[in-house]
């Protein structure tokens, strides 16, 4: 076994950064090895940090072998990873051009197509790669989860029917395995599966994700949000957009209609409306709050996770705490209180546990600001609790806070306040 | 370029400095611009006639210059001047080996050695070794050899032994490709190993006391000796540890490199692995010692060629030797990832006991901090108050602490021209600088203690952490 042979060996284990330093020994002495650069860009591929590096490795690796499927292959996953579907399209059409009867090519398009959220496509190139090599299970398990996305349910059962009984001993068959079973509900196969997928490989995050949303998913509340999620997840990311404006649209016409009719009615939908919208910000947070109470569960939560659950349910809890004391007594501060740190849990919800660094500051500013307002209003109007109305600072600073956490339900749809810069 | 530069700066201050004179011919030469680094040194011999060093910078000069024999002619006058000065024999041993004397080479490779052991330079070595150059039998590197007044090791302890039967019998014939050599008894034993109280007695426990008692385990049927798998994060003394345990069971040390083994050609590893073990039975009592035992023991599960398979094959097979042929033979393997090893190796008989190093302790930390200063100029140091500024530090992470308060030392003495000591206060800021590297292995094992724990290999991570299941 020579030092590029260590490198492979280290690289199936998933040790990629000693790979990657195998690798570049190697590269010492054959600079011109395309073989060893499109190693290397697949060890950078899966490490955080270092996708435009592996962009630039499978470039080399190209250059000094134009004509190889197979790197175009890689260069179309780099791509996708980055976030740059149509290149990544464009350089799977190539590289199914170069080599149109191998199956890592043809997955390569398969893949690329879900970059860009069309799973038909996806799916039937995914079926193409298994026509040329029946036992991908890369090819095998992006089928599985094109069927699922696309809510071909009787396919799908089938699908990882055959991916379990063909790699019974692969992580990835189990997470897709477990996400078929959470979006038929069944969340306790779904943990069964996830915790068998964590067992063969523990340091996979998709699995471990997996395993907290089947934890959520114990209760209904969850249950229903990710039915929501779901079915939101057939759409592209426009289409997701257009639909959530949609429904705003059709809310207000609705409420306009009900206002001349009966202003009751109007009321209720006004707050039906803003309960959906809590519910669909907070579900997270409180699933992962549910979960802290578990003493077992909450070892699988990131510490953000944690940071999360805890903002967002003892918001809510000292909201609930808040309100109800105010409205059974009357007291004003309290009810401020309560007011105030239900509203912090919408920024909160998008701070703790967010990918990115932009959104952290955005999301995290509005909820300092929303827990400096909530303490020093309810200290002010305690003080003077003798005067019947509020002050105008606290209805001037409390109505912007207020204005500004509604607000992020609205940044929160920006996906460069939601997800990491790829580098 | 802007080390040449500041060291000019430096000189203008200072322009006899000798020591700055040899850093500058140095970089000089570093840049190859040999005229400049020939002046520079001829400067430091006009303030310092005898100087050492420059001498045999210009005898390194000369040999660049392809006049081989006038360097090897003064590098002999340094030698003989200066009989203790290890870059001079390391020059002469990289000399003889161009001369194809790879004899020569070796004994002057040793010499550099016995007098410095930082000089040690394994890729130099292999090359004297390919070139015929085997260990002198007079021992020059100056090995001691063990006491053996004490028997209490049981099969581990060989009162015949001694240096000069070991040496009579060579094992490194011409033929052979295992380049590896046994140190004669380690010089590390656990009173030289500061702090890491609680991986000692471990070793005791599962290590020592069964060969001093070896009768009472057998009387229970249970085997002394085998194979014990020391694991945890990178830098922490896992080496160190099983250099000392060799030293308490007072056995030979065989330290195993991925590289002695791993051969491109098919068949050539399994053959290098079966020539070690077959040298550590020869030898017995000895203490075998496999560094990154991972790759030589990998789940086969991981490995697409075959080739990988047949070594670990082969690896199995030599530990499952007749109970007789390893006895004496005590196999440590030591590894970052225990979690990458096939689960055969766990099984009774191979690396049935897993003993887990955890980053070094405040204790030995401290020691560390101790053996790091030593031979710098450090002022006030406190290794207490710094092993307390250092949780969660591996060796390694003291050491790049050091390095980056020794390198802004050295820039500052540099622009002055003069000795600037490094200070407590210096190594403290170094300190928050680097970053613990033990971090991200915890995060790893932590993922495998909690997921992949079904036989509970992993509980003393568990327990490290303060994680309750």
């Amino acid at each position: 076994m020579s030092e590029l042979a260590h490198g492979i060996l280290l690289q199936d284990q998933g040790r990629l950064e000693e790979a990657e330093a195998c690798f570049m020994g190697v590269l010492a002495r054959e600079p011109e090895n395309d073989y060893v650069h499109s190693r290397i860009a697949l060890c950078r591929l899966s490490q955080e940090g270092k996708k435009k590096l592996a962009l630039q490795s499978i470039d080399t690796a190209i250059q000094l072998k134009a004509d190889n499927g197979y790197y175009h292959a890689i260069r179309s996953f780099i791509l996708s990873d980055l976030n740059r579907g149509k290149d990544s399209l464009a350089a799977a059409e190539k590289a199914v051009s170069l080599d149109p009867e191998d199956a890592f090519t043809l997955t390569s398009k398969a893949a690329a197509y879900c970059s860009v959220d069309r799973w038909a496509e996806a799916e039937k190139w995914c079926r193409e790669a298994l026509a040329v090599d029946p036992d991908n299970s890369m090819a095998a398990n992006i089928l599985t989860n094109v069927l699922r996305l696309q809510g071909k349910s009787a396919e799908n059962d089938i699908a990882v029917e055959k991916l379990l009984a063909a790699n019974p001993e692969d992580s990835y068959s189990h997470i897709n395995a477990g996400w078929s079973a959470l979006q038929k509900r069944d969340f306790r196969k779904a943990e069964s599966h996830f915790r068998e997928a964590l067992r063969l490989d523990p340091e996979s995050d998709a699995a471990r994700e997996g395993l907290l949303e089947s934890f959520r998913a114990r209760s209904w509340f969850y249950r229903v949000y990710l039915s929501y999620c779901f079915f939101m997840q057939k759409f592209t990311g426009g289409r997701q957009f257009l639909f959530i404006i949609g429904g705003y649209v059709a809310y207000r016409f609705l409420r306009g209609v009900l206002e001349k009719i009966n202003p009751l009615l109007a009321l209720g939908v006004g707050l039906l409306w803003l309960g959906l919208v809590l519910w669909v910000w907070l579900a997270p947070g409180i699933g992962n709050f549910l979960i802290l109470l578990d003493r077992s569960a909450r070892l699988a939560l990131r510490p953000s996770e944690k940071r999360q659950g805890i903002a967002v349910g003892g918001g809510l809890l000292l909201g609930i705490l808040g309100i109800g004391t105010g409205i059974a007594t009357g007291y004003a501060p309290a009810m401020l209180v309560g007011i105030g740190a239900m509203a912090s849990t919408i920024p909160a919800s998008l701070t703790f546990d967010n990918d990115s660094r932009a959104g952290r500051w955005v999301f995290g500013s509005i909820t300092g600001l929303a827990y400096v307002a909530t303490l020093s209003l309810g200290i002010l109007e305690a003080v003077r609790h003798s005067e019947e109305e509020l002050s105008e600072i606290t209805v001037g600073f409390g109505g912007v806070v207020l204005l500004s956490t509604f607000l992020c339900t609205w940044l929160g749809n920006i996906r460069s306040l939601r997800q990491a810069t790829v580098e | 370029m802007a080390d040449i530069e500041s060291l000019k700066q430096a000189l203008a201050v200072s322009p006899d400095n000798v020591p700055l004179l040899l850093l500058l011919g140095d970089a000089y030469m570093e840049n190859f611009h040999l005229d400049e680094a020939r002046e520079a040194y001829q400067q430091a011999l006009s303030v310092e006639p005898r100087n050492p060093a420059a001498k045999t910078q210009i005898a390194q000069l000369l040999e660049l210059e392809g006049r081989s024999s006038e360097a090897i002619l003064r590098l002999e006058q340094v030698c003989g001047e200066f009989p203790n000065f290890a870059p001079a024999w390391l020059l002469r041993a990289k000399l003889a080996l161009t001369e194809n004397s790879g004899k020569e080479a070796r004994e002057y490779y040793e010499r550099a050695v016995g007098i410095d052991p930082s000089t040690a330079n394994d890729e130099l070595l292999k090359r004297i070794r390919q070139a015929g150059g085997r260990r002198a039998p007079d021992g020059s590197r100056g090995a001691t050899p063990q006491a053996n007044s004490d028997n209490s090791a049981g099969a581990f302890y060989d009162p015949e032994f001694d240096e000069e039967d070991f040496d009579d019998d060579d094992p490194f014939d011409e033929d052979s490709d295992v380049e590896i050599e046994f140190e004669q008894g380690s010089d590390v034993n656990f009173e030289k190993v500061g702090g890491m109280e609680s991986v000692k007695e471990d070793i005791r426990m599962k290590i020592l006391y069964p060969l001093e008692n070896k009768d009472l385990f057998e009387a229970y049927g249970k085997k002394a000796g085998g194979g014990v798998l020391l694991y945890g994060p990178p830098g922490c003394g896992k080496t160190l540890i099983s250099r000392a345990t060799a030293g308490e069971i007072k056995a030979k040390f065989l330290s195993v490199g991925l590289h002695q083994i791993l051969d491109m050609w098919i068949g050539k590893s399994e053959e290098k692995l079966h020539e070690i073990f077959e040298l550590a039975r020869k030898h017995a009592p000895t203490v075998l010692f496999f560094d990154e035992v991972d790759a030589l023991a990998a789940d086969r599960k991981d490995m697409r060629t075959s080739a990988g398979r047949t070594l670990i094959n082969q690896f199995l097979a030599e530990l499952d030797s007749e109970a007789s042929k390893n006895d004496g033979v005590l196999v440590l393997g030591a590894t970052n990832a225990p979690w990458h090893l096939d689960s055969a190796f766990l099984r009774p008989g191979r690396f049935d006991r897993m003993i887990f190093v955890p980053p070094p302790d405040e204790p030995a930390r401290a020691e560390i901090v101790r053996i790091m200063a030593d031979g710098k100029p450090v002022s006030g140091l406190d290794p207490k108050a710094l092993s307390r500024k250092t949780k969660d530090f591996s060796g390694a992470d003291i050491k790049a602490m050091f390095d980056q308060s020794v390198e802004a030392a050295l820039a500052q003495a540099m622009k002055s021209g003069k000795i600037v000591p490094v200070t407590q206060k210096d190594l403290v800021q170094s300190s928050k600088k680097v970053k613990p590297s033990t971090k991200k292995w915890f995060e790893s094992a932590r993922n495998y203690a909690l997921y992949a724990n079904q036989s509970g290999f992993y509980d003393e991570i568990l327990e490290y952490l303060g994680i309750q299941k």
